[in-house]
């Protein structure tokens, strides 16, 4: 699952998978800006079929890992997968 | 707390206006790659918006709306107590833009006249403005105008703002009616974060100067100049989804609300998915929150009565006109209000230019 995680965040934010570490962050990647972010939230709402809370999509821009946790999180408790 | 009560006000009417020129944010800005312009305006929900051209101003717009709105219901200027124009982009920086209005429509020199230096809020800030010109100052009509010439703000190439800031103008006539509901007003500030979305320079703090003109590469990555407008995309997302939701929920325990007694929901159009997220957050189904960002963007001050004024004059369902409103913005300063719409005018909006 981290592994999907990182590619689809990768996809939505058109970088190559091999420049997001769980130390990757908007201050270290110039492409992760806060309109690219709110893409990339909505973008695994859509694949993985959950609704992030706000609060949630704000604290996933702190870094990769944070970002990772929390979805994980959500598909644990009961999202639903679209797309496979 | 500046929560506020006023009895005895009725909304008499709302009018809409907007520059005729329309930018489409698929094939404009062209600087941004295609697959960013879609993923934005998917997210964003703004699909087209409109520009003023050089010669347009917001205080053009409102007077195109006020006149629009008067003549409608069939008032006469002399029968306007007070104006009140709520814009972040007014003619000039002295006088106040509300002077050079109550001349263009001719109102009389009796009547009180003055600008509120607000931007997202403006709407709510001035209805409380204008309530309380009735119901403390005893005034019978007051003719409040909200709008904006926000791309005007712009660097053309900034796309956390380009995208969506936009241009309208409206107008509000309120009246001293005994039998009117209530309309309930509640106003908070929070000025220890107006650096998340301002102008650095262009006032009197930094006067404009030409390095303040200059664009460069701003320390957040961004091109644009200091007299841009700055905005901090994160911290207003986190600022509308926590802040505003907040008061928007506290609001409505207060005052006994539910999305079952409210008919309308009018957000102020910040972006697409921020508001669906505050109107999920306060459990409003969609059709109960009416959206004008996908053809008119964000307008600023005007965006609460613009999405009102379209609504209603296009036949939307007004129900019993139960309406809950809240604009958020530059400050930072955001409020709240319930007002009834029941019987409210409003005419098709105009296009101007």
């Amino acid at each position: 699952m981290d592994e999907r995680i990182r590619e689809l965040f990768a996809t939505l934010l058109q970088v190559s998978p091999e420049h997001i570490k769980d130390q990757t962050s908007p201050a270290s990647l110039e492409r992760w800006d806060s309109i690219q972010h709110l893409i990339v939230v909505a973008g695994f709402e859509e694949e993985f079929g959950v609704d992030l809370d706000p609060e949630e999509a704000v604290e996933m821009f702190k870094d990769f890992a944070t970002f990772k946790r929390i979805v994980l999180q959500r598909v644990e408790a009961g999202g639903g997968n679209r797309h496979g | 707390m500046a929560k506020a009560v006023f009895s005895g006000i009725r909304v008499a009417g709302v009018a809409g206006a907007v520059p005729r020129n329309t930018v489409n944010n698929l094939t404009d800005h062209e600087f941004c790659p295609v697959d960013d312009r879609k993923k934005i305006i998917a997210l964003t929900k703004v699909a087209t918006y409109r520009k003023a051209p050089a010669e347009i101003c917001a205080s053009d717009l409102c007077f195109a709306a006020a006149e629009t709105l008067l003549s409608g219901l069939k008032r006469q200027p002399e029968e306007i107590d007070a104006i009140v124009f709520a814009t972040i982009t007014p003619d000039y920086r002295v006088p106040s833009t509300a002077c050079v209005l109550q001349h263009r429509l001719n109102c009389s020199t009796s009547v009180v006249a003055y600008d509120i230096s607000m931007g997202c809020s403006g709407y709510v800030v001035g209805l409380y403005n204008a309530c309380s010109l009735i119901k403390g100052a005893g005034l019978k009509r007051v003719l409040l105008l909200a709008g904006d010439t926000q791309s005007k703000l712009c660097y053309a190439q900034d796309k956390n703002v380009v995208f969506i800031l936009a241009d309208g103008g409206t107008a509000t006539l309120l009246e001293a009616d005994a039998g009117a509901d209530d309309i309930v007003v509640e106003l908070m500030t929070d000025g220890s974060r107006f650096q998340n979305l301002y102008v650095p320079a262009g006032g009197f703090r930094r006067p404009s100067t030409d390095a303040t003109r200059e664009v460069r590469e701003q320390p957040d990555g961004g091109m644009r100049s200091d007299d841009h407008l700055y905005m901090n995309g994160m911290e207003i997302f986190k600022f509308s989804v926590t802040d505003v939701v907040k008061t928007l929920a506290g609001f409505m325990e207060a005052e006994k609300l539910s999305s079952e007694t409210v008919d309308h929901l009018f957000l102020h159009q910040a972006n697409g998915f921020m508001n669906d997220k505050i109107a999920k957050k306060l459990k409003f189904p969609a059709d109960k929150v009416p959206y004008t960002i996908e053809f008119y963007g964000n307008t600023g001050s005007a965006s609460i009565p613009l999405t009102m004024a379209h609504r209603f004059s296009q036949g939307g369902p007004a129900g019993e006109g139960r309406c809950l409103v809240s604009g958020f913005g530059v400050g930072l300063s955001w409020g709240v209000a319930r007002m009834s719409v029941k019987g409210v005018f409003a005419p098709p909006i105009v296009e101007l230019g």
